[in-house]
């Protein structure tokens, strides 16, 4: 339909003009829909645009942070730097494992989290709407919770996995390098599932029940309309999901920060980013890993927008 | 068909699911009541007591009377706040405009915002912090008092209007419209003549830099975006009978928007809104970041940094942080119950829809 709306405000635009007639609806239509997008955009262009092509400059660059002296050109030191950079490698490493653990376990968990919500059942409303409950909470807060909950000496997570006899008493899931990327991917499940469970719910909620009677008719069991109806079908909140995560994942800095603070061993990308860019002052080199984290997302977000039509919406 | 003792132990097992799944997504915030409700004594005996024994409040007294806590309080309600309404201010305007229009250059804009909606922040924090660095406090509240004397300038032409028709024409004032004209137009000279002047004598010559304008001006970058996609699903839904039904009456297209169109988006508002308030409520990296006082600190930051009560003391006042933690939390907790079918409704046309 946008096609032949479009195509006339062409053929109008191409028109020889005849004569100066009154604006017509269409025109008026166009000029206010700028005015109304400016606002907007000149916000975008300013806090957004502006600073990410400034970033970019900065990146090739000594510049120091709420210094008087003038940045020096350095052309590509800081990148040739950053790549040799061992603290840097290894806070991709920690962010990729932290990204591929929590998408896993979220996605499974989610999915059966939101197959149980869309069964028929009494207080079906009641859980979905406690899901939304840790997804409404700060990050920073889930977060203390949880570092209080895995204190070595009066932590309930560790009393709990002690009585059950997997954890030696007063071990510190948090403090012990075996165990921390596991304790703080668990706090970030905990909060992102059941976000993700309502993401999937919806997508569940408008496949249509004749299919899976028809299903049943043909002799389908409860597992293979799973495979077959269930998972095809919901293929593109699938995708929207995995690939919503996976962005979050990659710029995790909350919940890394208030656990381990700059603790050099787990820091992610983004901790690292802001350690480097406010604590050292070093605007320059923080642009660069800036700049990296950027074309790491971006390649991303490129695929998601190509994947997603917009037109379709 | 199926037989039953089978179909007995699947209804066991459902409901068995059922209940790990609501002890697993609760128990956590169980945790955080009893334990803001104990003693600091109990919270550091090991093991943990799964039951409060002495029941007391005195962790909340303690929090309560925390100049720094209630000062990081009210810093997020102004933050959060203004950028909820900055947001829906402009977000629908735009939304409006991507939702019912059609011209060239729609296409292009609705992928930039799409793409905004996923901006990484920390991928322009040492320009932003540039940025903030350079601008003076002038400048913003310049241009505050422009804005404001520009929306006071037109409340007062709207208000004169209707009194020259009430005297001359007898024309019966509308009340909501007067009301709201002289409500707005006393806060807007406030505003122009007294605050923002006194801020600019006051602070005119400092950076923006740890002040809480930084964090409204940084926090558009999520709550905008987000907020212009979401209205834009909602006014798409709107029927097309509607407008046309005003632009036939004579109504101009922004009339058509002002007056027959927002009021009936009431519900996205809501939603939009409120995923904007919690979205800044609970930002982190640039609270951190861009502030440096305990004057202009948000409860994000608040609540990591809590000091031992206790004069020598160096354990963390855990008490007093998870009674911190149920001040902060309540309010969104509440607000999302309430508001429940509008959120999902929202996070839905957010994401899953595209």
């Amino acid at each position: 339909m946008s096609g032949a709306v479009d195509r006339a405000a062409v053929i109008e635009a191409a028109r020889p003009p005849v004569k100066k007639q009154t604006l017509s609806l269409t025109n008026a239509q166009t000029r206010l829909a700028w005015l109304m997008l400016a606002p907007t955009l000149l916000v975008v262009a300013g806090v957004a645009l502006w600073p990410l092509i400034q970033t970019f400059v900065q990146s090739f660059t000594d510049a120091r942070l709420a210094s008087t002296r003038a940045p020096q050109y350095i052309g590509l030191d800081n990148y040739t730097a950053l790549f040799q950079d061992s603290n840097f490698i290894h806070s991709i490493w920690v962010t990729v494992q932290f990204t591929i653990i929590t998408v896993v376990f979220e996605f499974v968990l989610g999915m059966i989290i939101a197959l149980v919500i869309n069964s028929n059942f009494k207080g079906r409303g009641l859980m979905r709407a406690a899901m939304l409950v840790p997804w409404a909470i700060p990050t920073v807060v889930s977060s203390m919770m949880w570092r209080y909950m895995y204190n070595g000496t009066y932590g309930v997570v560790t009393d709990m996995l002690h009585r059950v006899g997997i954890l030696p008493s007063g071990a510190d899931l948090v403090a012990d390098k075996s165990t921390s990327l596991i304790a703080i991917a668990a706090v970030d499940i905990w909060k992102t599932t059941p976000f993700v469970s309502l993401l999937l719910l919806a997508g569940l909620q408008v496949i249509p029940t004749e299919l899976y009677e028809a299903g049943k008719v043909d002799g389908a069991n409860a597992l293979q309309q799973f495979f077959r109806i269930t998972i095809p079908l919901l293929r593109p909140a699938i995708l929207v999901t995995l690939i919503f995560r996976t962005l979050d994942a990659l710029r995790v800095f909350d919940v890394f920060y208030v656990m381990f603070g700059n603790r050099s061993d787990t820091q992610t990308m983004a901790v690292y980013d802001q350690q480097v860019t406010v604590a050292f002052s070093k605007l320059g080199m923080g642009a660069t890993i800036s700049t990296a984290i950027f074309v790491i997302i971006a390649i991303f977000v490129v695929a998601y927008v190509t994947f997603l039509k917009v037109e379709e919406a | 068909m199926t037989n039953s003792p089978t179909k007995l132990i699947g209804r066991v097992l459902f409901w068995l699911l059922v209940v790990v799944i609501a002890v697993y997504t609760m128990f956590p915030f169980y945790w955080v009541f009893r334990s803001s409700v104990s003693t600091d004594k109990e919270l550091s005996q090991s093991p943990p007591a799964y039951w409060p024994q002495n029941f007391t409040f005195e962790n909340y007294r303690l929090v309560f009377g925390s100049d720094q806590f209630i000062t990081a309080l009210r810093n997020s309600v102004i933050v959060a706040g203004s950028v909820t309404i900055i947001s829906l201010i402009i977000g629908t305007m735009a939304s409006y405009a991507l939702g019912r229009f059609r011209f060239r250059g729609r296409t292009p804009i609705l992928y930039l915002v799409l793409a905004m909606t996923m901006f990484p922040q920390i991928a322009i924090l040492g320009a932003l912090f540039t940025m903030i660095n350079n601008i003076q406090m002038s400048t913003v509240l310049a241009i505050g008092i422009v804005i404001a004397a520009l929306v006071g300038f037109v409340l007062a032409a709207r208000l004169v209007l209707m009194l020259i028709a009430y005297f001359n024409r007898r024309e019966p004032l509308p009340p909501r419209e007067f009301i709201l004209d002289i409500v707005g137009l006393a806060i807007v000279v406030y505003l122009a003549l007294f605050a923002l002047p006194q801020a600019l004598a006051d602070s005119g010559t400092q950076a923006l830099y740890n002040r809480l304008g930084a964090l409204v001006l940084t926090y558009m970058i999520f709550t905008l975006p987000f907020t212009v996609w979401v209205l834009t699903s909602f006014f798409r839904q709107m029927p097309r009978e509607l407008e046309e039904a005003a632009y036939v009456d004579g109504a101009s297209p922004f009339q058509t928007f002002y007056q027959v169109m927002l009021p009936l988006v009431g519900p996205g508002l809501v939603t939009t809104g409120l995923m904007a308030f919690i979205a800044a409520w609970n930002e982190y990296l640039y609270a951190l970041s861009f502030t440096q006082t305990q004057q202009h600190r948000t409860v994000t930051y608040a609540i990591t940094a809590f000091a031992p009560s206790t004069a020598g003391g160096f354990e963390i006042p855990w008490g007093q942080i998870m009674a911190a933690t149920v001040v902060v939390t309540v309010p969104l907790i509440l607000l999302t119950l309430i508001f429940q079918r509008f959120i999902l409704g929202g996070l839905t046309a957010g994401a899953v829809k595209g």
